[in-house]
């Protein structure tokens, strides 16, 4: 059995989790656990660059527009991007196994930006990751911590015409935690007994005291949808846009809302249509971008980026560094369990040479910490670099000289192949001999949750106090390197308990520190996200969180 | 009796056909069944959890012995029903009708083009045999057979789609549900590639039987009785070139329907083709059985109308069986 079994473990999966929960706030963990996350299909990452979104606060989304139909002429709003237009969007779909459901869990790109598009949050998590109220105007703890009241902003209404109100959230709240990526977010809340306060208003009451449902509401699978809502009949949401008709794995047309609610920190949407096409594979959507048959996709991969750039009408939006690269080294079997010959393998990756020739350059060099972005990361530890000498003395104190290991990958992103490569190029300076196996994804994710000896994964570029629980806790999922360190754990438990935010902040660096020292995982790069457009449209965004267009977001996109 | 007589081979070659679905029906269970590692955390991949594992295989049944499981998907097959789809739970027949439209009418319109320009081409040839005209055929046509659907269609993308020319769509984007033939530009390069792939080695096959049969006796007593070249050709040769064709057709047209998966797949042609990349990609077993089993049904009965056919066109066959 697997040292991810929880039944091997210590401590048992779901009961950490709910740990980590506990300690860090909960939105995250959707974020790991999301669709994109989740998918072999490529994710995208993003942070503020190429096309800046609209200014303007724009009106005109929650007043009368162009009619709803492809050849909708253009109009202009008063002071703000013409009105108008149909945006055919390619995305990496998951064939039937697509959804409409804001709170299902697994697919897609697709699958994220219909439910981005479809349903409203009470909060959003904005391009510079601070999370804001949108649909909630208030979500606030009591004084002990036994309940969160939620308070929403009114005059908001469903695609349907039904407002959005208290009774929307409890049922939408409950729905989450029934399944999907929610759950265990929603583990510390007692949704059962959500109380109906007022008209917009709840009252959530946790099982146990927590404080960390402050800023979870942002997150993907947390859509809000009326109480009538059923997504095979009454497909209604509160988004930018509703659904027009889909066919799963094919095409989903999405029709602007008019009475959408306006989040101020949007404008828009401006689009009287959205089409998301899926397409199965990266080639066939590059095609009908540089063909004219879509007008944006997601996540062009490295190779045609230049094809793009070179085309006449196509710009591409780069968004810095989001995708976390790692390779993980399982810390319950040999030869990893001895923790010099987890430094070896570390000290021996040329990170910047891993970057520039499995990503082409287009990333960044990570220092096996994840979370660059976060308040908190700890910018202060010196970026590890190849050390072949030490690597060598390190496997020979560890009795590992002459190492021969299987590095298991799979072409599930792109970069992942190329890495291991690289690094087992690396490896034959320090007398390591490191056999890449590439495996069909189907045939590498079979091994899961087992995991491979060596492995490789990749994330969304999540806050810390998200990430750290669920990669690094012991018995959590994505522990990957099966990594339990009880130093490490008592650091969490300790900021669990601290009110203080720069000493939590501080302990969480501490944590860190520790993961740089004797952790699991080899985070070699971050990788950009590069998505396509047609410069016939403007007003794409860019996100650092680790999704396409700013999580999809097509609110500010409109016509030139 | 007489009837049975007359027909009998038929018969027998239809339970032939039968048994040989038969078998096709256990290879590709067993084959979908034999994917590595366990189905359900194929399926689940960074989702397995192993209470998820546990609720997927018992979802999906694999905890009942592989003969059961057969025996239950393949009563379900012989009527109609394929099952439901893991992905979507909605039923496989849903999922891949109007695909078997789709592609029925990309392998039917390629056909219509695929034969006649062979056909033309290759009699062309042997008409001309050694000249000009049929050095460049003998040259070319080998070299066109040998390169792969997928490298023609890239390149006819290349041409025609994206860089050089944006004459014609790159992939075939229509409306879900649409009948293709309403989108006809859409269709260009996906049949292109599909005649381009296929017309060489047509050509090349009644080239070579041509010419047989232009240096047959019974060919070389027509002209010597004086009759017109072209009398010649339409009357005697082509007659005895037809049976070779049928045979080389079925080949052709099973080569088409394992080809036409390369060819939607790079068009993201919505068909049985593409149909069959994505459910191996998401290990949707019941829609990879349902997919794989209808491309193999067509080949089986391409295969069965061809001999059919080459029976009834052979007199001394058809002598023989009565």
């Amino acid at each position: 059995m697997s040292g991810n079994d929880p039944a091997q473990r210590g401590m048992p999966r779901r009961r950490f989790m709910k740990l980590g929960i506990y300690v860090v706030g909960a939105g995250g963990i959707a974020a790991a656990c999301g669709d994109d996350a989740a998918a072999p299909a490529p994710t995208t990452t993003a942070a503020p660059s190429g096309t800046a979104a609209p200014t303007t606060t724009a009106a005109a989304a929650t007043t009368t527009a162009a009619p709803a139909t492809t050849a909708a002429p253009t109009t202009t709003a008063a002071a703000g991007p013409p009105i108008g237009g149909v945006l055919r969007l390619g995305t990496t779909g998951a064939g039937p196994r697509e959804t409409v459901d804001p709170h299902a869990g697994g697919g897609s790109n697709a699958n994220v930006a219909r439910k981005f598009n479809l349903h409203a949050r009470l909060q959003e998590i904005r391009a510079d990751m601070a999370v804001e109220n949108t649909l909630a105007e208030i979500i606030e703890p009591n004084a002990d911590g036994s309940a969160y009241t939620i308070r929403l902003i009114d005059g908001a209404e469903f695609h349907h015409g039904k407002s959005i109100e208290a009774e929307d959230v409890m049922f939408s709240i409950q729905r989450m935690a029934e399944g999907g990526i929610m759950r265990d977010v929603l583990e510390l809340a007692d949704v059962a007994n959500i109380r109906i306060v007022d008209r917009l208003t709840i009252e959530l009451p946790m099982l146990t005291p927590a404080f960390v449902y402050s800023k979870s509401w942002g997150e993907l699978a947390s859509g809000i949808a009326p109480i009538d809502y059923d997504p095979e009949t009454n497909p209604a949401g509160s988004g930018p846009f509703k659904l027009v008709d889909w066919v799963p794995g094919e095409e989903t047309i999405l029709g602007r809302h008019e009475n959408y609610f306006g989040d101020p920190g949007s404008g828009g949407p401006y689009l009287d249509e959205v089409r998301l096409i899926s397409f199965s594979d990266d080639l066939s959507r590059t095609n009908a971008l540089l063909s004219g048959q879509i007008d944006a996709m997601d996540s062009v991969p490295i190779g045609q980026i230049p094809v793009v750039e070179g085309t006449d009408g196509l710009a591409v939006l780069e968004a810095e560094a989001g995708r976390v690269m790692f390779f993980y080294m399982r810390n319950d079997r040999p030869p990893f369990d001895d923790v010099r010959v987890r430094q070896a393998i570390r000290l021996i990756a040329d990170r910047s040479q891993m970057v520039n020739q499995a990503l082409s350059g287009r990333g960044a060099v990570a220092n096996d910490l994840f979370s660059p972005f976060d308040p908190c990361y700890a910018s202060e530890i010196p970026q590890r670099t190849q050390d072949i000498a030490e690597a060598r003395r390190l496997l020979e104190a560890a009795g590992q000289s002459g190492l021969t290991i299987d590095l298991n990958v799979s072409p599930v992103i792109a970069g992942v192949v190329e890495a291991a490569q690289v690094l087992a190029q690396q490896a034959t300076e320090a007398g390591v001999t490191i056999n890449v196996v590439n495996l069909d994804p189907g045939d590498y994710y079979a091994s899961w949750p087992d995991g491979w000896e060596f492995g490789f994964e990749f994330f969304a570029n999540l806050q810390y106090p998200v990430i750290a629980p669920i990669v690094n806790g012991p018995g959590a999922f994505f522990n990957m390197p099966a990594w339990e360190d009880q130093e490490w754990l008592d650091l969490l438990l300790k900021a669990r308990t601290e009110p203080d935010d720069e000493a939590r902040c501080n302990i969480f660096k501490e944590m860190q520190a520790l993961e740089h020292e004797r952790g699991g995982y080899l985070i070699w790069g971050r990788a950009n996200i590069t998505d396509g457009y047609s410069t016939a449209y403007d007003g794409f965004v860019s996100h650092r969180l680790g999704r396409s267009f700013g999580q999809y977001d097509m609110r500010p996109v409109h016509q030139v | 009796m007489r009837l049975w007589n007359r027909h009998g081979w038929i018969i027998r070659r239809l339970g032939v056909a039968v048994l040989s679905l038969w078998v096709v029906s256990i290879v590709v269970f067993m084959a979908t069944q034999a994917l590595p590692g366990d189905a359900a955390v194929a399926i689940l991949g960074r989702q397995a959890t192993p209470e998820a594992v546990a609720i997927m295989r018992a979802d999906l049944g694999l905890n009942r012995p592989l003969v059961t499981q057969y025996i239950d998907w393949f009563g379900g097959v012989l009527v109609g029903d394929f099952g439901e789809s893991v992905g979507s739970g909605a039923p496989i027949s849903d999922l891949i009708g109007s695909r078997i439209v789709n592609t029925a009418v990309l392998l039917v319109v390629s056909a219509v083009i695929i034969f006649p320009a062979g056909i033309a081409l290759g009699v062309f040839a042997a008409l001309r045999r050694d000249g000009p005209l049929d050095r460049v055929f003998s040259v070319t046509t080998p070299a066109m057979n040998a390169l792969p659907a997928f490298v023609v269609g890239l390149v006819l993308v290349i041409l025609f789609g994206t860089t050089v020319w944006k004459i014609f769509p790159a992939t075939a984007l229509f409306p879900p549900g649409e009948f293709p033939l309403r989108h006809p530009d859409v269709m260009v390069l996906p049949v292109a590639t599909l005649v381009l792939s296929t017309v060489p080695y047509l050509a090349l096959i009644v080239r070579a039987t041509t010419i047989e049969a232009l240096e047959s006796d019974y060919v070389q007593m027509a002209r010597l009785k004086g009759l017109r070249p072209r009398t010649v050709v339409l009357v005697h040769a082509l007659p005895n070139v037809v049976v070779p064709i049928l045979q080389t057709g079925a080949v052709i047209l099973g080569h088409l329907a394992g080809g036409v998966v390369v060819v939607e797949f790079l068009f993201r042609y919505p068909g049985l083709g593409t149909s069959l990349t994505n459910a191996v990609s998401a290990r949707d077993l019941a829609l990879i059985q349902a997919s794989t089993l209808l491309l193999a049904a067509a080949i089986v009965v391409i295969n069965l109308i061809a001999d059919i056919l080459t029976v009834q066109l052979t007199p001394r066959l058809r002598t023989a069986e009565t």
